[in-house]
């Protein structure tokens, strides 16, 4: 009976022993972190690769490699854009992004979401405007990592540095 | 005997001191909901301070048609500016929360919703609509807004 009983300590012993030794291992946090950096880094040069070759053929194939399924595009002057069929219908319509140009200015990892914020800029030639000129501006995008491992953009919202053409009010975009 | 109590109590207090505790990620969300109303209200009063209470130091603010913001004292200036538009009526803004999600790590926290407020135009007054996102970061145990961005729904004049 007694010796079954010192087994019994024993055993939880060594029970408890490996889970506080397991507990007590670093996180590995850091070094995922820059695994993911290092991805979502490629990620982009690979997708503005894309972004400069869109049109409507290769849409769908961009939004598959860029955009989680349950992703919400936020354009300005336009109403919100859910999911990826809606998304590809957006894109499918874009004009063409030749010269388009974006870079990473800010990237932080936080587990399983990564929060991006890149500079873009793009020329843009009007009619009658002699010389054209660039627009640049801003994109902020919520990325998750998705079941594969991959990262995609959840959240999407970007904007144009320059003064708005024209409005009815000195100042309409106010209200945050 | 003895050796093996103290043995196993140290292994309950390792494993309780490196256990993460569990975050209530519903409670959190409702500290930032309550937050996002307490700015509806500030921007309703023009209460410059209170919408300066609500940003980390590093705050950035992406506004449309503008420079990015970074930082409190950039910050403030934007929001100078903003309450000294005439043209937009303060006081009529209401805020729709559509979600808020915080991090299992409880640090982190994202929120996405809709303002929407009248302004004064030259051919009336017309409502203007904004989608906006913010994230906070919790800092010395507050929730605090690190980014900010937002557009307007509406068309540019003419199309």
């Amino acid at each position: 009976m007694k010796t079954s009983f010192n087994f019994l300590i024993r055993g939880l012993l060594m029970i408890l022993i490996t889970l506080a030794l397991t507990d007590c291992q670093p996180k590995k946090t850091a070094n995922v972190t820059e695994k993911d950096k290092t991805a979502i880094t490629e990620w982009n040069a690979e997708s503005l690769i894309m972004v400069r070759n869109l049109n409507k053929d290769n849409a769908e194939t961009f939004v598959m490699h860029t955009y989680s399924e349950d992703a919400i595009l936020f354009p300005p002057n336009a109403k919100s854009i859910m999911g990826r069929e809606a998304i590809i219908v957006f894109y499918q319509n874009y004009p063409p992004m030749s010269d388009f140009n974006q870079e990473i200015e800010e990237m932080e990892v936080f587990g399983d979401y990564t929060y991006l914020r890149l500079n873009w800029s793009m020329p843009v030639s009007q009619t009658g405007l002699n010389p054209s000129y660039i627009d640049t501006g801003i994109i902020f995008c919520i990325m998750r990592k998705q079941n594969d491992g991959n990262w995609k953009i959840w959240r999407e919202i970007w904007n144009s540095d320059l003064s708005a053409p024209s409005t009815p009010t000195s100042d309409p975009n106010s209200t945050k | 005997m003895k050796k093996i109590t103290l043995l196993f109590w140290t292994c309950i207090i390792l494993i309780g001191c490196n256990s993460t505790p569990k975050v209530d990620t519903v409670a959190e969300a409702e500290a930032i909901r309550n937050i996002e109303n307490q700015w509806t209200v500030a921007l309703q009063n023009k209460d410059i301070d209170k919408v300066m209470s609500l940003y980390s130091p590093e705050g950035v603010v992406m506004k449309p048609n503008n420079s990015i913001y970074v930082g409190l004292q950039s910050i403030r200036k934007q929001v100078e500016s903003d309450f000294a538009d005439t043209t937009m009526l303060w006081n009529t803004i209401s805020t729709t929360i559509d979600i808020i999600e915080v991090s299992a790590s409880g640090d982190i926290a994202y929120a996405r919703g809709i303002n929407r407020g009248n302004m004064k135009t030259l051919t009336g007054i017309v409502e203007n609509s904004d989608k906006w996102i913010d994230i906070y970061k919790k800092i010395d145990g507050q929730w605090k807004c690190i980014v900010s961005i937002w557009n307007t729904d509406n068309p540019l004049e003419g199309k």
